[in-house]
């Protein structure tokens, strides 16, 4: 009895996720699935069915059009391009930054690690729209920093800031930096400082026992941290809106406009496949490593 | 007179000749805090000796290997090792290896291939990571690693301790055969005293961050010079009294404790009323159902009643309450496949012990 309730619970207990991403990911999916392959109508629901009764036979209307229009105009290779561009810039900038940080974090005393933990968090108690909002105020022609480095003289007009690429790359940056710093801290934390001692004691000088001791112990955090920072910068929406160019659109962008301007619900489906298969890749490869890696360590 | 120049042996060779003090450790002195972790060290470490460090948990056995190889930087005093002072050296330009407790193996590397794995006999293992190798055979490339830049001085920090009691022994011997092959001088920290009496030429046991002793096994353990020597090295039976005599040759000591006077003949330096404590190992005492020649009321000879007994194969304990109360330890060989008549629980027994057995100390 007691075994049959513990089976039952244990059952209950990979259920729920199971159900969870049943109900939340797997149907969406395949409704969007399904809907990239129908062609736009003016109708409720503003796309063709499934199957259509011709003749007084059921028949299969499954279209490629909104795929192929993908590829025809321009516009949305060049989108994935730069989308790609700007999360792979701002991912290596992210742990450029984020890894002395995480590192500095992780040999800090015992007493002010939770401290400098709690910092790195901190900003998250701030709603994540209004704190893009206040790069603007940073940001723009007339904002604190044109202002600040007008009053010293250094510029005599106004430099761009907002509107630009680097407008974009320090909102990334800023907003996904504890994405990165958090499991490199996990990773960092845990090593073992013996083995920093035997590489000094087996003659490294601080710098080669860095690369060739912590460097590659720490490469998992590396990968998880940047796939943390990747994966929702190459779909991000609202920092390059309010941040970014108006002459070159990230696919988020792209993806809102075609289901919410132009009410073109099959292509924005499509672009939604493709931005999940370009995704989906870089997680599937991270599983493999990290595997991998978990073998090695056992 | 043998047994004076024995006693002050240990403590005035090594510091009588400069020359062969490959490291030398001065006043040493390691504070983590609050912590004295070591207190004004000084010793002298001769070129090519297997030296032990002997202590308990805490007594700064670890933060003296660790100063040595320079991770940690002494609060006062200096290192010498071949003339050289170590204060400004890091670790990694220092002339001396450590095979680390964990092993500290790496865990992303190949074990890769080196003359000095063929030494320790995993010449076929190069390929290997090291969660493919097994307790054993960690602890051999971990040597060999230690070894590979060919060290003056090798600093290992519990060895054999993750190895199984068998293992253990064997390497014990393989450790030796390595540092004589290679000529290197080992300083070798343990808490296992068997470990450190077979492997260390000399040891030096610590309590409190201090070096309570430094000598050969046999001085260390036949001629303590503390209380608390005597009592960490093996077991002891110790009695507090006062010296009613002291003579040239010995002293004669009245014990509450005992029954008897205590007649001990060695050399003591210690004056008529004083306070001092005797000890007397187990192995040394006899066991007998016979009063013993110098009979009833004579030094060195008690009556008591078995209370214990635990076979142990080689030898046998025996707990025997004396008539004061006071409960002594004798251990006894097993010389014979099942003795005619063994000593039995409750029964009533003489133990005895020749006046040269016991050692008296003054602190």
């Amino acid at each position: 009895m007691a075994r049959l309730t513990q089976a039952a619970g244990r059952r209950l207990v990979a259920g729920v996720p199971i159900l969870w991403l049943l109900l939340l990911f797997l149907i969406p999916f395949i409704i969007v699935f399904r809907i990239s392959f129908s062609e736009v109508r003016l109708a409720i629901p503003p796309y063709t069915p499934l199957i259509s009764w011709r003749h007084g036979a059921p028949s299969l209307e499954l279209y490629g059009s909104a795929y192929s229009f993908l590829f025809t105009d321009p516009l949305y290779i060049s989108s994935y391009l730069y989308s790609l561009k700007v999360a792979a810039v701002s991912t290596l900038c992210c742990l450029c930054i984020g890894y002395p940080m995480a590192y500095a974090i992780a040999r800090s005393g015992a007493a002010s690690r939770p401290v400098l933990l709690m910092l790195v968090v901190l900003p998250f108690w701030t709603s994540f729209l209004l704190r893009v909002y206040a790069w603007i105020g940073l940001l723009k022609n007339t904002g604190v920093i044109n202002n600040a480095l007008m009053y010293l003289g250094v510029i005599h007009h106004p430099v761009a800031l907002l509107q630009t690429d680097f407008a974009v790359y320090i909102g990334i940056v800023y907003s996904y930096l504890p994405f990165m710093i958090l499991p490199l801290y996990a990773n960092l934390e845990k090593h073992d400082m013996a083995l920093l001692e035997a590489a000094a004691d087996l003659g490294a000088r601080p710098l080669r026992a860095f690369l060739r001791i912590t460097l590659p112990q720490s490469f998992a955090g590396i990968l998880a941290g940047s796939l943390l920072v990747f994966i929702p910068a190459v779909g991000e929406y609202i920092i390059p809106t309010l941040l970014g160019r108006t002459d070159q659109l990230m696919i988020g962008r792209v993806l809102s406009d075609e289901f919410f301007e132009n009410r073109d619900w099959p292509v924005a489906s499509a672009v939604a496949i493709l931005i999940l298969l370009l995704l989906v890749m870089p997680i599937m490869l991270f599983q493999r490593l990290e595997r991998r890696q978990l073998e090695a360590v056992k | 007179m043998s047994a004076i120049l024995k006693m002050n042996a240990p403590t005035t060779t090594a510091a009588a000749d400069p020359a062969s003090a490959y490291v030398r450790i001065a006043n040493l002195t390691k504070k983590f805090g609050d912590f004295v972790a070591l207190d004004n060290v000084s010793l002298d470490i001769r070129r090519g000796e297997i030296f032990c460090l002997l202590g308990g948990s805490g007594s700064g056995k670890t933060t003296l290997l660790r100063t040595l190889a320079g991770f940690e930087s002494p609060t006062a005093g200096t290192i010498h090792i071949e003339g050289a002072d170590m204060s400004a050296i890091p670790p990694y330009e220092r002339p001396v290896n450590m095979m680390f407790q964990s092993y500290a193996l790496f865990p992303h590397m190949n074990v890769e291939k080196s003359e000095m794995l063929d030494i320790v006999k995993m010449g076929g293992f190069g390929a290997r990571k090291p969660h493919q190798l097994s307790g054993g055979q960690r602890q051999r490339v971990a040597l060999a690693r230690a070894l590979v830049k060919r060290p003056k001085l090798l600093l290992l920090d519990e060895p054999l301790a993750a190895l199984d009691k068998k293992l253990r022994e064997h390497t014990q011997f393989e450790l030796i055969n390595i540092q004589q092959r290679l000529g290197v001088t080992f300083i070798v920290v343990t808490h296992d005293q068997e470990e450190a009496m077979t492997l260390g030429q000399r040891l030096g046991v610590m309590n409190h961050g201090r070096i309570a002793q430094v000598g050969s096994p046999c001085d260390i353990y036949e001629s303590p010079a503390t209380r608390f020597v005597a009592d960490f090295i093996g077991s002891v039976n110790m009695f507090e009294g006062r010296v009613s005599e002291a003579e040239p040759d010995g002293v004669r000591i009245e014990c509450g404790e005992l029954a008897c006077a205590l007649r001990v003949q060695r050399a003591v330096s210690c004056t008529r009323g004083a306070t001092v404590w005797t000890a007397i190992r187990p192995e040394k005492i006899n066991i007998s159902r016979q009063p013993p020649a110098q009979a009833a009321g004579a030094d060195n000879a008690v009556r008591g009643t078995v209370r214990e007994i635990a076979y142990m194969g080689d030898l046998s304990i025996y707990l025997v309450q004396i008539e004061s109360g006071k409960v002594m330890r004798v251990t006894l060989p097993n010389t014979t496949r099942g003795a005619e008549r063994p000593i039995a629980r409750q029964e009533s027994v003489w133990l005895s012990w020749h006046g040269s057995s016991a050692v008296v100390l003054t602190e």
